[in-house]
């Protein structure tokens, strides 16, 4: 029962945020670009040290665990092979969609949330703004352009974290390594990759900007909020790359 | 007979399925001053809420300035809250601006000013409200109570409202500034003409600034008048209200100040 209301809730969110934004993007001037140009700042731009770390961390964890496999084949050179498909295909936008999930998505539900407590988004439709344009929209537009761009950043820095430990430990010099590469990993594995973070974004900042929504009376319901918009986003996320690695599968790709 | 600025006929209102109001009606006129009194929990924040189109209403009819407010489109909604705004009980001010930015926000949503105009506008609302001019710097986490309530009074008046709501204006202030806000809520009544509805639980507010008081209970509106007439009420919640001690003393002090 409680779970049936909460499906309904965010699609009656979606709904609403559809028929309230779409009219909008029609005059693209109208848009709050200030708003927007913040959030990939604050989504984006300060994201870079977090994700190009934990991307380079596991790009050097991945080289390690996997060279010493294919060394005892003397297969070395795939390493290549193994770190850009996993890297580029699934692990760069997979983990850039989990950091935005939980530093973004948690931040976006408790500001919204804490804004309803404040009473600020009532104050904001006493001016005739809905919550949406204001705060909803700017928050996914923001995200949904950071997103990709993030991911793209992860995946150079994973790529280049087992470059690093290929050439150090397992004889696969920097040259040979960005060689294959292209032969290695298709463009299309790229675009495979990149072409899933718009739709991790939205489910992101959706996710979050609802639950900051929902926040009704007290404290304690900013917290929940807050908890429950990081949870679901990153399960979300997940269960949208196991839908797009079925589909592309179906289609080749 | 001009027509009423506020008018709820049959209203009811529900939050989370319990029954609020049930059946109220309430008449407000032109210039009027009207406070909404009632035990707390008897919905008089409840009752703003669905009368400034915050709160969706569960049955019966809301219309203000002579136009029913259902099935507006978003054009006409705006068009409607422009003409109407509201002071909230703990000033939901926008917490990442300044004041001045706070009230120049209506500004900037509703008109086409250029920015220098719409600057000089807000610093003269902030003046109106009471505020001294250093104030307009200030972010809403570093004011006192009654400087948040006078900012927040500052941005209702940002659009030149034909009606004003208050949430509670004196809710939380000493007395003395509690006064001084009951005597700037009048003036601004007096000089710009406003319609205002005022919520309060302020005792010495409802005998000093109301022309007249609407008690709320059991769902709708119990009994009309002045502070005297309703202390003399059939109803005996009302009565019970209005011949406490507190009131008496309330009274007391509105005779000794007339």
């Amino acid at each position: 029962m409680e779970r049936g209301g909460r499906v309904t809730g965010f699609l009656a969110f979606t709904g609403e945020l559809t028929v309230d934004v779409l009219p909008r993007l029609i005059r693209p001037h109208r848009l709050r670009w200030r708003a927007i140009v913040a959030g990939i700042e604050q989504a984006g731009l300060y994201a870079l040290p977090i994700v190009g770390l934990l991307a380079f961390l596991m790009g050097v964890v991945m080289t390690y665990q996997g060279g010493s496999v294919l060394r005892s084949y003397g297969a070395n050179v795939f390493l290549v092979d193994l770190i850009g498909i996993t890297m580029l295909r699934e692990m760069g936008p997979l983990l850039a969609a989990i950091i935005v999930a939980g530093r973004t998505g948690s931040a976006y539900a408790a500001e919204i949330g804490t804004m309803q407590i404040t009473e600020e988004v009532d104050a904001l439709r006493t001016l005739g703004i809905t919550p949406y344009e204001m705060l909803v929209l700017p928050r996914v537009a923001a995200l949904a352009v950071a997103m990709p761009l993030l991911s793209v950043w992860a995946d150079a820095m994973g790529v280049l974290g087992g470059m690093i430990v290929a050439n150090g430990l397992y004889d696969v010099s920097f040259a040979t390594f960005l060689d294959r590469l292209p032969y290695a990993v298709p463009v299309r594995m790229f675009w495979a990759g990149i072409g899933k973070t718009p739709v991790f974004a939205l489910l992101i900042a959706m996710v979050g900007c609802y639950h900051g929504l929902r926040v009704r009376g007290s404290a304690e319901e900013v917290g929940r909020a807050t908890t429950m918009a990081v949870v679901q986003s990153i399960f979300l996320v997940i269960i949208a790359d196991a839908v797009f690695s079925v589909v592309f599968q179906q289609f080749g790709i | 007979m001009a027509a009423p600025v506020i008018e709820a006929r049959d209203l009811v209102t529900e939050i989370g399925g319990r029954r609020i109001h049930d059946g109220l009606d309430l008449r407000i006129e032109r210039g009027e001053l009207m406070a909404i009194a009632g035990s707390s929990g008897s919905g008089k924040t409840v009752l703003i809420r669905a009368l400034t189109l915050l709160l969706p209403i569960a049955g019966g009819e809301i219309r203000l300035f002579d136009a029913p407010v259902t099935g507006l489109n978003r054009a006409g909604e705006r068009r409607l809250r422009r003409r109407m705004a509201l002071m909230f009980q703990r000033g939901a001010l926008f917490t990442g601006m300044t004041v001045l930015e706070n009230v120049m926000m209506p500004l900037a949503e509703h008109t086409r000013l250029p920015l220098g105009l719409r600057r000089e506008i807000a610093r003269v609302k902030i003046r109106l409200a009471g505020l001294e001019p250093d104030a307009a710097h200030r972010y809403p986490g570093e004011l006192s109570g009654g400087m948040t309530k006078r900012a927040a009074l500052a941005r209702a008046l940002a659009l030149d409202p034909e009606l004003l709501f208050l949430d509670e204006p004196t809710a939380g202030l000493d007395p003395v500034s509690a006064a001084a806000f009951d005597s700037l809520i009048r003036e601004l009544r007096d000089l710009l003409g406003l319609t205002v509805v005022v919520v309060t639980h302020d005792v010495d507010s409802l005998w000093e600034i109301a022309d007249s008081i609407a008690f709320i209970g059991e769902g709708r509106v119990l009994a009309r008048g002045d502070a005297a007439t309703l202390a003399e009420s059939d109803e005996p919640a009302v009565r019970a209200y209005f011949s406490g001690t507190r009131m008496r003393r309330g009274r007391e002090r509105s005779w000794e100040t007339a």
